[in-house]
């Protein structure tokens, strides 16, 4: 199967000599959802953004489809990492919408400009990602009118829009009120159904557990368990996993 | 509408402030008596106007004027205060009482004696161009097609007009706000001339050393006065009395001495 | 009309041109002189940002009279000291253009400091987002923060415009005839408070016309929060 990402040994030091990622590895195969947990501060939104782009490692090896985006902490070329970017597509916690962009806009914003799609081909795209969000009624409405749920489903069609290799969510449900959770979770769930390849860090443990091929669990910037959802979550055999669990257990 | 209510009694205040000052000054006979009263005589001046009215090294305003003033305060037995003043704003800082007089190299001309009261000629004066000694311009015709300054306010104004030819000829009139600045800006050539007093002119080369000349044509032949305000002319008297007694004990040829090296004083 | 009053409409209509003159080339220029100046004071590398701060501090700590009278007088007299030292240079700074230089300069200043503070208004992440879409830094800019930037700072720049056009009437200390010298020059010669007058108007008028304009940009704007 298809290994979209690889991940090995990357390490991660801030300028106040703080290590936050430790020599993390592992990958993702094609049609795969790997959720990550872990408490606060373990790393798993810097490993994210690292993948991203949005930070670099200071060490290891980062793979997005066969493609090297860095070599034992050497970075590839502008042009390597451009093409590298579009191959994966990121959701926020915050979403980070257009404010000043219609929520049409914002879906075809970057097809027109990063992709040179034509404006008639990036709106019909466009509009077949908002059907399937069910906002296609928001089409010409701005971000500030929409619920904090309607505005991380746009936030996902623009994201989808570029037809991303793999799908990357930071906490996509941490900035939401709790009743709106749901709305994500089903439209991430039906991604999941369709084999879209995913990457999800978040604090939903059911949701964690229902929708994963694959669960790591990261603490103090390493991996200290990692398997199949049944057997992290079910049965921790770490006592970190095991402490960590115990807090949400319902 | 309270809003509009108070800005009226604002307004209406103002007015009343300013109205109460006036009516202080109306009683004319009571000029002489009420600067005494007040204890001080204010003289208003453009204080870039040497040798008549200007700033010493240290900063003092002095000059011919203000040493002629200072004598006929002390006379009057009142302080003396020099008011440098916006030369613009001139008729605006006496009729509002913030000066007593203008006593600056001021020109007495035929609309300042309508709106003002004023003394006889204490000094004469022309209004000369002034242009750089290399500037190749030795009359008033040369100074065809060239670009002229002069101090907004003054009688330089008049003095161009008063000379058709020459006001014709010359390409452009810039205004400046004191004779410092249009000098300046002859020194750098923004201006090929200025027209200016020839008192003044002459002190500021020699004591400048500026490579400036002084084109012997005058534009203008003019007396300066003191102006008062024109409910006023028994201050303009006892002033201008006071003035004749220096000239004829010898105290304003001393002081013509200090600034002009002889005695020019027209005060008779 | 008396013919004194024809003289003063005429002279103080011709001073009017001149201060809108002075008024539209210095936006003109200061507003997008202002976009690189803020782009140095905010630049990573330390000694061009310290050098624009020091820049921004005698600029907007200085009175703009001052710096009219530097930008003028200053070139002229280094040249005649030049002249005295026989060097054979010749060189005529033209009074109006010196008034746009220091006005232009001394606005894109004060623009300046409102653009950085509307950048550094934006969220950093509108950049992520942006990069993450593969938008280039350069088009992110003009695209995404841009936009953003320039309704935030519209109340901002309104002021600063409101107080240019007063500013203007500095430019008579050079010699530039603007309005407000024409109507004190006329104030004087006609003993009356009539030119004066003339002259408040004319600038109460164009401010109310450049704050309609704000607020109708500021109206335009707020199609989203």
């Amino acid at each position: 199967m298809e290994e979209i990402i690889r991940v090995e040994n990357i390490k991660k030091t801030f300028r106040d000599n703080l290590e936050i990622l430790k020599g993390i590895s592992f990958s993702v195969e094609k049609g795969e959802v790997l959720s990550i947990i872990g408490p606060s501060g373990s790393g798993k939104s810097t490993m994210l953004r690292c993948i991203s782009q949005l930070e670099t490692v200071t060490d290891g090896t980062i793979k997005i489809c066969g493609q090297t985006l860095v070599e034992k902490g050497i970075y590839a070329d502008k042009k390597a990492r451009h093409e590298i970017i579009l191959k994966s597509g990121l959701v926020f916690q915050n979403f980070n919408l257009f404010p000043h962009y219609s929520v049409l806009k914002n879906v075809t914003a970057a097809q027109v400009r990063v992709l040179k799609k034509s404006k008639e081909e990036a709106e019909a795209t466009a509009m077949e990602l908002l059907k399937r969000m069910g906002l296609e009624t928001k089409a010409k409405s701005y971000p500030c009118e929409l619920s904090g749920g309607q505005q991380q489903r746009v936030s996902i069609a623009r994201a989808l829009a570029l037809k991303p290799e793999v799908l990357l969510f930071d906490e996509p449900t941490s900035a939401l009120d709790p009743e709106l959770t749901g709305e994500i979770l089903a439209v991430i769930k039906e991604l999941a159904s369709e084999k879209m390849t995913m990457v999800v860090v978040t604090h939903e443990m059911a949701f964690a557990r229902d929708i994963s091929s694959h669960i790591i669990f990261m603490d103090g910037g390493v991996i200290v368990e990692e398997g199949a959802p049944e057997d992290v979550i079910n049965n921790p055999k770490q006592d970190r996993t095991k402490a960590f669990l115990a807090r949400f257990n319902s | 509408m309270k809003k509009l209510i108070l800005a009226t009694i604002m307004v209406a205040a103002l007015f009343a402030v300013t109205g109460c000052k006036k009516s202080d000054k109306k009683n004319g006979s009571d000029a002489v008596s009420a600067i005494k009263a007040r204890g001080v005589f204010v003289l208003g001046l453009d204080d870039s106007f040497p040798p008549l009215g200007f700033r010493s090294d240290d900063n003092e305003i002095v000059g011919y004027d203000i040493d002629l003033a200072k004598e006929v305060a002390k006379r009057m037995g009142v302080d003396f205060r020099a008011q440098p003043i916006d030369w613009d704003a001139k008729e605006m800082e006496l009729e509002t009482g913030k000066i007593d007089c203008i006593w600056n190299g001021f020109t007495i001309t035929e609309d300042r004696k309508n709106a003002l009261s004023f003394t006889e000629a204490y000094l004469n004066n022309d209004q000369v161009l002034v242009v750089r000694a290399d500037s190749g311009i030795n009359s008033l015709a040369d100074a065809k097609n060239k670009i002229i300054g002069i101090q907004s306010g003054s009688s330089a104004q008049e003095a161009v007009d008063d000379n058709a030819s020459f006001a014709s000829s010359i390409s452009k009139l810039i205004m400046f706000k004191d004779n410092i600045t249009a000098l300046n800006d002859l020194d750098i050539g923004g201006v090929d001339g200025v027209v200016m007093d020839s008192v003044v002119a002459n002190y500021s080369i020699v004591q400048t050393k500026k490579p400036f000349k002084v084109i012997d044509e005058s534009l203008a032949n003019e007396g300066y006065g003191i102006g008062f305000r024109k409910n006023e002319p028994e201050l303009r008297d006892a002033v201008w009395a006071i003035l004749k007694e220096m000239q004829k004990d010898g105290t304003v040829t001393a002081i013509s001495q200090k600034w002009f090296g002889r005695d020019i004083s027209t005060i008779k | 009309m008396p013919d004194r009053y024809i003289k003063m409409l005429q002279a103080m209509l011709t001073g009017s041109v001149t201060s809108l003159e002075v008024f539209f080339l210095t936006i003109l220029f200061s507003i997008p002189l202002a976009l690189p100046v803020a782009m140095g004071r905010m630049s990573r590398h330390k000694l061009l940002s310290a050098t624009t701060n020091v820049f921004l501090l005698i600029i907007r700590g200085t009175p703009l009279m001052l710096q009219l009278l530097v930008v003028y007088f200053g070139p002229g007299l280094f040249i005649r000291w030049l002249v005295l030292r026989g060097y054979d240079v010749s060189f005529k700074w033209n009074r109006f253009v010196a008034a746009i230089v220091a006005l232009s300069v001394n606005y894109a200043a004060y623009f300046a400091e409102i653009y950085r503070g509307g950048i550094e208004s934006i969220p950093k992440g509108q950049y992520e987002a942006a990069k993450v879409l593969g938008y280039t830094p350069a088009r992110t800019f003009f695209s995404i923060v841009l936009p953003q930037v320039i309704k935030r700072i519209v109340p901002a720049m309104g002021n600063e415009v409101i107080t240019l056009v007063k500013d203007t009437a500095l430019v008579s200390v050079i010699g530039v005839s603007e309005l407000l010298m024409v109507a004190k020059e006329r104030q004087g010669a006609m003993f009356s408070f009539v030119p004066l007058f003339i002259a408040g108007v004319f600038y109460f008028i164009m401010n109310w016309i450049v704050s309609i304009a704000f607020q109708r940009l500021e109206k335009k704007l707020a199609y989203y929060n």
